[in-house]
């Protein structure tokens, strides 16, 4: 439920007191009675508009929610009709009815055809303002929960947008791999050259538009070695990739070499110490083991595995698991199934 | 041997000269072409016999392919290109050798050893490579998750595609809706601009999916798909014009 004006505590209390007191002089007027406002101003009479006014204004708050709730459908005029004739029908009744027993049970005789009428006018178009009113503020409050609804995608959208270029870019690594190319071009220029060449080939499959979704581990096998070589160009790195897993086995285009950076970044680098981290499968996963310290200020479980988790999910009712024991890691990722292994 | 050098950068041709020179200090290079335009020129006046030539692709005023239209070559090519990898592909189909910009010693060397099955002009293989290039590689399907499995949707099942928060939704011809691992802005390289425009920020829509179009609020379009989808399909105030031009068969 809607929680403007008009739904609110304040306003579906103060709200039929006022209208139901209009309602009476109205009907004083109606009935030329105006001179009975300084001799018996508060009676049952005005206590039974104010309790007509609140059953209405109710009754409109219900029937509009409860009817519009259920669709989200465009404005039309032809969707108003029905509610308002259910609302306009249902004044008429409660109107009639109470007014019929106020008349017989206070007053003793039956209400004539007239004063019905004027009874009935009057609530019909209580009935009527607060259709208006509460259709109003439904319609004011759909736009409005509308419009929030496509801004927030709209912001979702550009930070995903923004995210998947800067992985794309993935400023860390660009930056380390630059200042290690400025020392080793004054060092070893055969080894810049070959640096220079390993990272074009990683940054071309990087960013090259992802005309596949998926593909095999075979095919993204030799950017994986590219990168580890990358990363081994860098100080204090020293990576050995083993793997024993089927060439063809499927997987999320960048899943190896998302893992492996991310591998790398999670732990105390050493130069003694290599790295080494070895690929198996078990029963429907990708296994990811190696040992070694993790850094005390990065988790593994970064942006970049998180949005590999979300392509995870489009395609496989498994997740990536991360699990550590001491210094033994180990990641587990799941092997898509294609329906026609060619694909 | 006397090598040409088709190259619009120079520390491209700097670098190229050095490895051609460190590998085989003989190596005369008696060109070095910087455009289409001087490499027809230079390559139509040739007096002395040509061992081989390193041919950029894309050159400052179109693709290096636009040389072979104009004149015959009879002499030994190796490409050398900073294209994507499935630009690439065109190459490993038809055999034609290759290096991949930034060169590397230890690849140019590679293709060097090779050089000498290259002595037969490779015309009917670069015509094909000419040929792959010109039509541009375009998405022909889509992998979804069908129960435990995943399943193809070919392109031209696809009706319309949006995006709602990180969610792409998939929607095909016959109303079937499902989650794909891409993002609009990376679609919009990878579709065939003729079938699908981008009508807005978060929407594509392919060209037979539009039933209607009515005039929307705000100089703006609405499209009714031929498919029943939740989202509104509203073409941005920015890419009306686009999007018209796009209907009459403009792009």
């Amino acid at each position: 439920m809607i929680n403007s004006v008009v739904n609110q505590a304040l306003f579906r209390i103060f709200s039929p007191i006022m209208i139901g007191l209009l309602g009476y002089v109205l009907l004083l007027l109606f009935n030329n009675q105006l001179e009975q406002l300084k001799s018996e101003f508060i009676n049952v009479e005005l206590f039974i508009f104010i309790g007509i006014s609140l059953f209405i204004q109710e009754l409109n708050r219900l029937i509009i929610h409860s009817y519009f709730d259920k669709a989200d459908d465009g404005f039309t005029v032809n969707r108003f009709i029905f509610p308002l004739i259910i609302s306009i029908v249902l004044t008429i009744v409660i109107t009639t009815l109470v007014i019929r027993i106020y008349f017989m049970l206070r007053l003793g005789y039956e209400p004539d055809y007239n004063e019905l009428i004027y009874f009935n006018i009057i609530f019909i178009i209580v009935a009527l303002v607060y259709f208006s009113l509460y259709v109003s503020f439904y319609l004011l409050e759909r736009d409005y929960t509308h419009s929030m609804k496509n801004e927030l995608y709209r912001k979702q959208e550009i930070e995903a947008d923004f995210i998947q270029y800067k992985n794309g870019i993935n400023p860390e690594l660009l930056f380390e791999c630059f200042e290690s190319l400025i020392l080793l071009t004054h060092k070893n220029i055969d080894k810049a050259d070959e640096m220079l060449s390993h990272m074009s080939h990683v940054y071309r499959y990087i960013l090259s538009p992802k005309y596949q979704e998926i593909i095999s581990l075979q095919e993204e096998w030799s950017y994986a070695t590219k990168l580890v070589d990358l990363f081994e160009s860098l100080p204090y790195r020293t990576v050995n990739v083993s793997h024993e897993v089927n060439d063809y086995i499927h997987i999320v285009k960048g899943t190896i070499l998302t893992i492996l950076e991310s591998i790398i970044r999670s732990i105390i680098n050493s130069q003694d110490q290599a790295l080494s981290i070895s690929l198996t499968s078990d029963v429907g996963f990708l296994m990811f083991n190696y040992e070694a310290a993790p850094k005390l200020n990065e988790d593994i479980m970064t942006d970049k595995i998180n949005i590999l988790n979300e392509s995870y999910e489009v395609y496989s009712d498994q997740r990536i698991v991360i699990s550590n024991s001491g210094h033994k890691h180990e990641i587990k990722v799941p092997i898509l199934q294609l329906q026609n292994q060619d694909l | 041997m006397n090598v040409i050098i088709i190259e619009d950068e120079l520390p491209a041709i700097q670098k190229l000269s050095d490895y051609l020179h460190k590998y085989d200090a003989t190596i005369d290079i008696i060109h070095t072409c910087e455009s289409i335009e001087s490499a027809v020129k230079i390559l139509g006046q040739l007096t002395v016999e040509v061992h081989l030539i390193f041919m950029d692709i894309q050159l400052s005023d179109g693709l290096s392919f636009e040389i072979m239209e104009q004149i015959d070559i009879q002499y030994p090519i190796i490409f050398t290109t900073a294209y994507d990898e499935y630009a690439i592909d065109a190459f490993k189909l038809n055999s034609i050798d290759y290096l991949l910009k930034p060169i590397s010693y230890t690849a140019l060397s590679s293709s060097l050893k090779k050089y000498k099955r290259l002595s037969m002009p490779q015309v009917n293989s670069i015509k094909s490579v000419i040929q792959d290039f010109k039509k541009k590689k375009y998405k022909d399907r889509f992998l979804v998750k069908l129960g435990n499995k995943i399943n193809t949707i070919s392109i031209n099942d696809v009706a319309v595609i949006y995006a709602e928060g990180r969610t792409v939704y998939l929607i095909t011809t016959q109303a079937q809706k499902f989650i794909i691992d891409y993002k609009i802005e990376q679609l919009t390289d990878i579709l065939n601009p003729a079938i699908f425009n981008r009508i807005n920020r978060s929407a594509i829509i392919q060209i037979k999916a539009i039933k209607e179009i009515i005039m929307y609020s705000n100089s703006r379009l609405k499209i009714e798909p031929t498919v029943s989808i939740q989202k509104e399909l509203i073409v941005s105030r920015e890419k009306v014009n686009e999007f018209k031009s796009w209907l009459e068969g403009g792009l």
